[in-house]
């Protein structure tokens, strides 16, 4: 039981160490069979784990690691939490409680949409948008983790056309414009912090790059 | 710092793994790793890559103090904490 979580733990160890420390890793890896062994492979890779995190800002990679942890946690996340539980309140069906705030800056009229009969019939349709919407956050949120940038983007475009197709049926079934502000508020931050963190990941590699040919 | 020091010099001038020494000063991999960088680092351990005893394993790490660690570790033995450690304690 203990070993395959102590083989996940060495992996994220290792994942986590930099290229500074190729050789240290090389070191742990090669101890671990021994420590599993003897029973002790859990206390060992958390060890070998929390030296890694430890070592993190002291490296380039490292630090980039974090910082992109930081965007993934702090802002990526939160926004398909926050589209998440504004389509469980209700939005965009109902007046949102964020409207009245945030129409000022959108320099919108804050009309309070209601379900008629005219409208209800495409409410289902909204939420798949929203939904799908929240889908993509996470999606750019797990392919981030994964400096996968390619799918990331993938994934932001497919956000983009959500949104876009929110922010018109929404417009036109509840007449409200402030409907389409978070999400498209949230989906601007989202593709200014993948662009930047692309960039800086290609930044780093090339710079390893070079200094690996030198 | 202390405790790693004197089971090198203790093992000196022989090589010994991270694993051993891990099990001779009670220190774990989240210990013991960051102080042999850091004193590799500081040129009193060094490193070499030893092939395994058992067949299919990875070559090992294995540690033993320099002429450097040899002359802090047994100024260490003498005196507790020299002036060079200060603050180095585990």
């Amino acid at each position: 039981m203990n070993a395959p979580l102590a083989r996940s733990v060495m992996a994220v160890a290792m994942a986590s160490l930099g290229p500074d420390l190729r050789a240290w890793k090389l070191a742990m890896a090669a101890e671990f069979e021994d420590a599993v062994a003897d029973g002790h492979g859990l206390s060992f890779s958390t060890g070998c784990l929390t030296t890694a995190w430890r070592a993190l800002p002291t490296h380039v990679e490292g630090r980039l690691t974090l910082v992109n942890y930081t965007f993934i946690l702090g802002l990526i996340l939160p926004a398909a939490a926050l589209l998440l539980l504004g389509l469980l309140a209700g939005y965009p069906y109902v007046h949102p409680v964020y409207a009245d705030m945030i129409g000022p800056f959108a320099k919108a009229e804050t009309v309070v949409p209601t379900i008629n009969a005219g409208n209800a019939a495409a409410m289902p349709a909204l939420t798949v948008l929203l939904m799908l919407r929240v889908g993509s956050d996470t999606l750019v949120a797990w392919f981030a983790a994964e400096r996968d940038w390619s799918r990331a983007a993938a994934a932001l475009r497919w956000g983009a056309a959500a949104t876009v197709a929110l922010a018109l049926f929404a417009g036109l079934i509840v007449l409200d414009e402030t409907c389409a502000v978070l999400p498209a508020s949230t989906f601007g931050v989202e593709a200014l912090v993948i662009a930047l963190l692309r960039r800086w990941h290609g930044e780093i590699g090339d710079a390893c790059a070079t200094r690996g040919s030198a | 710092m202390l405790t790693l020091l004197a089971a090198l010099l203790e093992e000196a001038p022989g090589w010994i793994h991270g694993y051993e020494l891990m099990k001779v000063t009670g220190l774990k991999s989240g210990s013991l790793y960051p102080l042999l960088i850091r004193m590799t680092d500081l040129d009193l351990v060094e490193a070499i890559w030893r092939e395994p005893a058992v067949p299919g394993r990875p070559p090992r790490h294995a540690y033993r103090l320099t002429a450097k660690g040899l002359a802090v570790a047994q100024e260490a033995k003498t005196a507790p904490l020299p002036s060079g450690l200060a603050g180095a304690r585990i």
